[in-house]
């Protein structure tokens, strides 16, 4: 269980983390979401000891995490790939850690198959791809079996199968009864691995709640597609109901459910041939949550840019 | 009828416990890790390789040319203990290397990025700390005493009046000890340098500094300030000055400033050790890694 109270942390005269409090459940994954430099990263690395934090406290099972006697067998951590020494080998840098707390061969051996480094274990981490150092990390963070795992942006330089691989590492880890604490600037990443969601913007919480809540509060809207596009939209004009057209044959509807959609078309005689829930609620409700607190926005079309 | 409904959000969820059984970080597992980082890294290799070999030359040359002026002219003054120092000359190149491994020992850490995962391992970092620097220590005091053996080997089997067997003569096996301790010092030196500046070429630029350029920028003072006794007390606390005084029981006979004693020597190099070992590990204990 990781418990944040009231953290702060500054660099100079730049406020990273801006009095942040949460706290997350094991058996869940929970993830951690927000724009480039809204103080993830620096949450994360306070989590681990690597940062001090200016003000207040982060812990694990209520005790800072150096103050742990088996630090890698409470946390496993993910923080960056490449956090390595080039000139050895994948294996060797397993080794050097595993040494630390007396983790076995057989385990070092364990999570290379586990994080299918294969072969690349042998290899210098230099040669590495994007992907090796992620599964590598990986692989490192395992090793001693933690109750709790800290990933931040696991699946950057991943392969789609290594995607899929991470997602459903960290489903299965917390179906163990771990805590999984995952972070991504994706929403849509978030919606197929999270339980839990909290939001960062700005260095502060802009929401800390069950992924289902979070999507349940957004608009629900439907795409359907008919060759009767005009007979349809005025089938289904109610109140609450707001139609937009996106193109001659395909129309979004919000405020009503597939289910009566479908049920107007019938009484109206329209033959719908496509009617699909739209499932990116989650990511406009990110940008919605997030849009008053992203640092770096983009300034503008090329066209303008260019002028 | 239904299928029960499980949602993993809202099911109350087991916890997972760690096993208490297993071991957790001690100092010899972190100092184990750490030789093995060391044993791992090439430049630790190619350093003690070359300061070994190196030294083996230099002790080799040594012992020829003094075998040389011996023929030349039987009444050359040296006997056995000139000769075993003059044959560990190569322990001088062995500081500036060694001292190097001990500076990029944890700078490499830090340009690597290394230091995340170290510290995630064994986020105790005093403890860590204190496992390089035994790492260090262990492997430098190993090559220094291959060094210091092999020195010993070529220059007493190729020049007289040296015998191998000379090596347990209480004042030969004094200055070999005193070179060997000067040889782990400077590398804990070079060690402190590189925690406290992070930085590989700025650990060894200091480093040099302190060996080469110190003593010549004291020796101008000297002449400048005509020999004034503050210059003088500077230039017996200077870094080399006092390796001289420790390991040469015949220091200051050819030198401006006479040696001080033993003991004030090894005091005076614990200290110069000391002092950036300490900085840097608060630097270490306190800073954002």
């Amino acid at each position: 269980m990781i418990t944040a109270e009231n953290l702060h942390k500054r660099y100079g005269s730049k406020t990273a983390v801006d009095g942040i409090s949460f706290q997350l459940q094991p058996g869940k994954v929970t993830g951690f979401l927000g724009p480039n430099g809204s103080g993830k990263s620096t949450t994360m690395r306070m989590a681990v000891g690597l940062d001090r934090p200016t003000s207040g406290s982060v812990t694990i099972d209520g005790k800072p995490f150096s103050q742990h006697k088996a630090p890698m067998r409470t946390v496993g951590a993910v923080l960056d790939a490449g956090a390595t020494h080039p000139g050895r080998t994948g294996r060797a840098h397993l080794k050097v850690l595993a040494a630390t707390h007396g983790i076995s061969a057989s385990r070092v051996q364990h999570v290379i198959e586990l994080t299918g480094l294969g072969e690349a274990a042998g290899k210098r981490i230099k040669g590495y791809s994007l992907g090796m150092n992620q599964r590598l990390g990986i692989a490192a963070a395992l090793l001693g079996d933690p109750a709790v795992l800290i990933f931040d942006e696991p699946v950057n330089g991943l392969d789609p199968e290594g995607v899929r691989w991470v997602r459903s590492l960290a489903r299965q880890m917390a179906s163990e009864g771990r805590t999984v604490f995952v972070s991504s600037h994706l929403m849509s990443e978030m919606s197929q691995t999270a339980d839990h969601l909290i939001v960062l913007g700005r260095g502060r919480i802009i929401a800390d709640a069950p992924i289902h809540e979070l999507l349940d509060s957004g608009e629900k809207r439907v795409l359907v597609r008919t060759e009767q596009a005009a007979d349809l939209a005025n089938a289904l004009v109610a109140e609450d109901v707001t139609i937009s057209h996106i193109d001659a044959e395909t129309l979004q509807v919000s405020g009503m459910d597939p289910r009566s959609i479908g049920r107007r078309a019938l009484e109206a005689r329209v033959v719908v041939h496509e009617l699909t829930p739209q499932l990116t609620t989650l990511e406009d409700q990110y940008m919605k949550l997030t849009g008053e607190h992203v640092e770096y926005r983009s300034g503008g079309t090329l066209e303008e840019a260019a002028q | 009828m239904n299928p029960p409904h499980v949602n993993t959000a809202t099911a109350t969820p087991q916890t997972f416990t760690i096993d208490a059984t297993l071991p957790g970080v001690s100092f010899l597992g972190a100092a184990r890790s750490e030789f093995a980082k060391l044993k791992a890294l090439r430049t630790s290799w190619w350093l003690s390789i070359i300061t070994v070999g190196l030294g083996g030359f230099i002790a080799g040359a040594v012992a020829f040319s003094f075998q040389h002026f011996l023929a030349d002219d039987p009444y050359f003054g040296g006997g056995a203990l000139q000769l075993a120092m003059q044959g560990q000359t190569g322990s001088y190149f062995a500081m500036i290397f060694l001292g190097s491994l001990g500076v990029i020992a944890i700078t490499t850490e830090y340009s690597s990025g290394a230091i995340r995962s170290s510290l995630t391992a064994v986020p105790q970092r005093t403890l860590l700390l204190s496992a390089k620097a035994l790492a260090l220590a262990v492997w430098t005091a190993v090559v220094s005493a291959v060094l210091i053996l092999l020195s010993h080997l070529l220059t007493s089997l190729i020049a007289e009046p040296l015998s191998v067997g000379d090596i347990f003569d209480a004042e030969i096996a004094g200055v070999y000890a005193a070179t060997w301790a000067t040889v782990v010092l400077t590398s804990l030196l070079g060690f402190g340098l590189g925690a406290l500046l992070r930085s590989s070429a700025g650990g060894i630029v200091v480093l040099a500094v302190i060996m080469f350029v110190l003593q010549i920028v004291l020796s101008i003072l000297y002449g400048v300030t005509d020999g004034a006794a503050w210059v003088e007390t500077l230039m017996q606390a200077e870094y080399m000055s006092l390796v001289d005084s420790f390991t040469n029981p015949e220091a200051g006979e050819f030198s401006m400033v006479p040696a001080i004693e033993t003991w004030q020597a090894g005091l005076g190099l614990l200290a110069w050790v000391a002092v950036p070992l300490t900085l840097g590990a608060l630097r270490f204990t306190r800073r954002d890694a």
